[in-house]
């Protein structure tokens, strides 16, 4: 009796199994078509804590536009508006 | 072939306020005589670089929008790079998205401009109104209060008066009464005295 109760563990809560959200491409979902170089603090979003460009399994950015957030965080770089290297960027 | 090109380039520190200016006025000036076309011109002001750039920590930003030939770009970027007062720049060419994309940032722009304009204006307009409309308010009150005082005088006259009638009234009463009852105890008296003279008679 004593391993049937065992085996039959009742939660209050539902448990929390990890559900996968779907990643999705930001500029495609909001229809954005040009990425503006000028604008660091949106840029900071593709970039991590080092400054480096984060890649595309990671934000979920579609090819056409990872090609075009990375353009616009070198753009950046160039005129001083990101850091080529950083330590604790955020 | 006419394109659209959008230049940020970043002037050293140290210049003054005016030579900043006048750094800027030679470039404009270059663009003009060159047939180029000067959409639109922002100034960033001094900004911090994340990273130095010939040992200087923060730099004048400057943006010019124009519209040129294609052949003026390498001309312009080589006076950029002639110019010792300028550490860094950047000429990029804009298609239509970014056009698009800079046209609506101005508009925003401006419209937040007229915003803080007109709602300053709006501020001033509302607070006159409402001193205006205090002191309507204010006015009405004393004269509701003035009145209001006339009343209540006339009211107490009023009342004075009808209670001294009243009063008048009930005393003329009360002795009326007193005098019935004075008369009738006499009547009495009479009777009885009269009762007893008869008695008497008897």
């Amino acid at each position: 009796m004593a391993q049937q109760q065992n085996s039959e563990i009742r939660y209050l809560a539902p448990i929390a199994v990890d559900v996968k959200k779907k990643k999705y491409c930001r500029f495609k979902k909001a229809g954005i078509k040009y990425i503006d170089y000028k604008d660091a603090n949106f840029l900071l979003k593709f970039v991590n804590e080092q400054g480096k460009i984060l890649p595309r399994r990671i934000t979920g950015t579609s090819l056409k536009y990872q090609k075009k957030v990375s353009k616009a965080v070198k753009r950046a770089r160039h005129l001083a508006l990101l850091p080529y290297v950083a330590d604790l960027l955020k | 072939m006419q394109k659209q090109y959008e230049t940020v380039f970043i002037m050293t520190p140290v210049l003054s306020d005016e030579q900043m200016k006048e750094t800027v006025s030679k470039f404009r000036r270059f663009l003009k005589e060159n047939k180029a076309e000067i959409i639109y011109e922002d100034d960033w002001g001094l900004r911090k670089l994340t990273y130095p750039i010939q040992k200087k920590s923060t730099g004048f930003y400057h943006l010019i929008e124009f519209k040129a030939e294609s052949e003026l770009v390498a001309k312009f970027e080589l006076e950029l790079r002639r110019d010792e007062r300028i550490i860094r720049f950047l000429t990029v060419a804009l298609d239509r998205h970014a056009i698009a994309y800079n046209q609506k940032k101005r508009m925003e722009k401006e419209k937040a401009d007229e915003k803080s304009d007109k709602k300053a204006e709006e501020k001033v307009k509302k607070e006159a109104e409402e001193k205006g409309v205090k002191k309507a308010e204010e006015k009405t009150e004393k004269e509701a209060e003035e009145k209001g005082v006339k009343k209540a005088e006339e009211k107490t006259e009023k009342e004075a008066e009808e209670k001294g009638v009243k009063k008048a009234e009930e005393k003329t009463e009360k002795e009326a009464e007193e005098k019935g009852v004075k008369k009738a105890e006499e009547k009495t008296e009479k009777e009885a005295e009269e009762k007893a003279a008869e008695k008497e008679k008897k």
